[in-house]
């Protein structure tokens, strides 16, 4: 094809688009392409000298109003130059007179604007207010960013290794870990699907005996390991992280096999706690299993063997510890309560002494127990890693602070969810500068702590209202709260409720003494005292207080059988009748249920605690 | 002489509305009407009269209205609205009153006196 059959080049101009885009909208309604918003057009058929349409054309184009808006100037000027050139005026003389252009476009634009609806006015200033606290807002952002990331963290101590320290200075001989890691993994799997709790007479009870038997090795492990004079376990030992403990579903999934060089205390597992409740319950079937075969010296060896595990477990000083080894504590209970009240002759008088002996000396012979300062040396290491360090003792919430509080909502969970982890650290900057500082929080949470443990221990007859958890709640409370010790919400102990079960068991545990005193008792003297002082001092060295009313633990002799009780939760001596109810575990429960000393009235109206006493002994099955 | 840009701002307006007053103006029949009869005392280039006339326009004190002209030519004719009639009047006193104060001040000379 020629060059000269080409067709002729297209003009922008003359496209669909160039007229659709430069025709006012009431046009197009009308069917009609007029291109009027055309500036180029309309300068082009202006019919004025070229400097002057230029003129025109370079303001309008200035002002950068509306095409509808540049058109109406545009063609008031071309007015104004052909008014002026047919009034006879030069086309110099009329561009000299006609002023900064830049200076009218800018005028113009704003004489214009103001002509423009309200409602577009109004969203114009909305839009201007919006973007101005915006840009208010991320400019505060940026300052708290900026805080936030000022300082550093310096983790200075390493208190897993100084624990660990303590523990490598017992001799190895002493030390009980290694034995019952060996006997935790030398125990079978405990039978399933047996019927009835593992208690002789139940069901099944022949398989938790023959269980027992068959794990000889591990009971054998579990004796020697008790008779160690320390626990000796130490924090993120290698040894617990073995292949072996792995199969065994221990070590939880994604545990690294290698323990980091300074780990989070608070990240500790309390291994002891699950390998010596384990090794407890197969030494207590021994131990029933020996009542029953009259096998005095072996029910005395298990019961020691039980209670050294408790002291082993309470050994670290944590609240979880303090609880679970009171609760093998009762464990040993509860073999004696099944040797008292089936076959109370099974033991010699010895060997009830020595068993009340043990008993008695468990845990130095006072209340079971509770945390004490050392407690705080895992939210130390805490604070240490969340916190700047300014030198001086004090700082701010540090960038870490992000994954340690998604911690504490996903407490245990391995795997961090990405979503919500983003969504704590973009409010970081905003919690570090809202949050107490680190001096400030450590002066609250050590003030927490102290009176905590302090009203943990005061015994209950002396306890109107337990104060601390209440000022606890009111830290955790209500969004400000949140944001200034967002923390401290999940730091913060609260150790009533731990007071509470330790002295209900500390409770439970005299009951025991009393019930051995009164056996031995018996076996002197054929028949059993008419009042627990004739216990005193021969075998009893005083008789234990009710932990309800702080008076001498209550005693009758019902059918000829001990009963000894509490005034319970109602404070109110009701000659040792349970509450009212089918389930007497539940009704034993709901009278030595814990209320505050105000509130009694109302929890006995609401039932939440029983009108009853809280009984004893005989064991009342829960 | 041409007079301060601040002063100018404040007499313009008033200027417009005054002449506005006695009849509908284009454009540059105002130009020329403002250098004529103030000697080219308020005597404004483009750049100015239109920012001047479309603040006015936009307060609603005057209107603008396209039209075909005598010459057949389309003209935008402006026109006093009730409410710029009432702003010329308030303005009207405002001046009075300020040419008044420069009287007894001596800044504008009483007539007869040599200023």
């Amino acid at each position: 094809m020629s060059a000269q059959a080409l067709p002729p080049p297209t003009n922008p101009s003359d496209s669909l688009y160039h007229k659709l885009r430069y025709t006012p909208l009431r046009d197009l309604l009308r069917g009609r392409l007029t291109e009027t918003l055309d500036l180029v057009r309309l300068r082009a058929e202006t019919e004025l000298p070229a400097p002057l349409a230029e003129i025109v054309v370079q303001t309008v184009r200035k002002t950068r109003l509306w095409r509808s808006e540049r058109l109406d100037v545009a063609n008031e000027l071309i007015a104004h130059f052909r008014d002026g050139l047919a009034s006879g005026a030069t086309a110099e003389h009329l561009l000299s007179t006609f002023g900064n252009l830049d200076a009218s476009a800018k005028l113009i634009r704003r004489a214009k604007k103001r002509r423009r609806s309200l409602l577009w006015r109004s969203g114009i200033k909305t839009m201007q207010i919006l973007a101005g606290v915006f840009a208010i807002v991320v400019a505060i952002y940026l300052v708290l960013v900026a805080y936030l990331y000022s300082g550093s963290v310096k983790v200075k101590r390493n208190f897993a290794s100084e624990l660990n320290a303590r523990v490598l200075a017992i001799p190895e001989e002493q030390r009980a870990w290694p034995l019952y890691r060996k006997a935790y993994l030398a125990l079978g799997s405990w039978p399933t699907g047996v019927q009835g709790r593992e208690r002789p007479g139940g069901p099944d009870w022949h398989q938790y005996v023959e269980f027992a038997k068959e794990n000889g090795q591990s009971l054998r492990l579990y004796r020697e390991a008790a008779g160690r004079p320390h626990l000796g376990a130490l924090l993120f030992d290698p040894d617990d992280y073995t292949a072996e403990l792995k199969r065994s579903d221990y070590a939880p999934p994604g545990t690294p096999l290698e323990p980091p060089d300074n780990p989070r205390l608070i990240g500790a597992t309390f291994n002891e706690l699950s390998f010596l409740r384990d090794g407890a319950r197969l030494v207590a079937i021994d131990a029933m299993a020996a009542v029953d075969a009259r096998d005095g010296s072996t029910v005395v060896q298990d019961v020691k063997t039980i209670l050294q595990m408790a002291e082993h477990m309470a050994e670290r000083g944590a609240v979880i510890s303090a609880l679970f080894s009171s609760l093998v504590v009762r464990r040993a209970q509860s073999v004696i309560a099944y040797a008292l009240t089936t076959a109370p002759d099974s033991l010699t008088e010895s060997e009830w002494q020595c068993v009340a002996h043990l008993l008695s000396r468990v845990f130095g012979g006072g209340p079971f127990p509770l945390p004490d300062a050392s407690e705080s040396r895992s939210i130390s290491d805490v604070i240490q890693r969340v916190f700047t360090d300014d030198g001086q003792g004090d700082g701010h919430i540090a960038p870490s602070a992000a994954s340690w509080m998604l911690d504490a909502t996903h407490f245990g969970a391995l795997e961090r969810p990405a979503s919500p982890y983003r969504s704590v650290q973009v409010l970081l900057p905003v919690v570090s500068a809202v949050h107490v500082r680190r001096q400030a929080f450590e002066k609250i949470y050590k003030d927490i702590l102290n009176r905590g443990i302090q009203e943990s221990r005061t015994p209950l007859w002396l306890i109107t209202e337990y104060k601390v958890p209440i000022e606890v709640d009111a830290y955790r409370s209500g969004h400000w709260n949140q944001l200034r010790f967002g923390l401290g919400a999940w730091l913060f102990p609260t150790l009533a409720r731990a007071g509470i079960l330790q002295q209900w068991r500390t409770q439970q545990r005299d009951a025991t003494l009393v019930a051995i005193a009164l056996n031995l008792y018996r076996k002197k003297h054929g028949t059993y005292p008419s009042d627990l002082t004739e216990l005193v001092p021969k075998f009893l060295p005083s008789v234990p207080p009710d932990r309800y009313d702080g008076k001498p633990i209550k005693y009758k002799l019902v059918s000829g059988k001990p009963l000894l009780y509490s005034v319970g939760a109602d404070r109110k001596d009701d000659g040792g009748r349970l509450p009212e109810g089918s389930d007497h575990g539940k009704a034993n429960r709901q009278a030595y249920e814990w209320w505050p000393a105000n509130d009694v009235e109302v929890g006995l109206r609401e039932k939440k605690i029983g009108d009853g006493d809280w009984i004893l002994w005989p064991p009342v099955e829960e | 002489m041409r007079i301060e840009k601040e002063l100018m701002r404040g007499a313009g307006p008033a200027a417009v509305l005054k002449l506005l007053s006695r009849g509908e103006m284009y454009g540059y029949e105002l130009v020329e009407a403002l250098s004529k009869r103030t000697d080219g005392v308020l005597a404004m280039g483009q750049s100015t009269l239109y920012p001047l006339l479309y603040n006015l326009e936009a307060k609603r004190l005057i209107e603008g209205i396209w039209r075909e002209a005598d010459s057949g030519r389309q003209r935008k004719y402006y026109r006093l609205t009730k409410k710029g009639k009432g702003e010329l009047a308030k303005s009207a006193k405002q001046w009075t009153s300020l040419v008044e104060t420069m009287k007894s001040l001596g800044v504008v000379p009483e007539p007869g006196t040599a200023g």
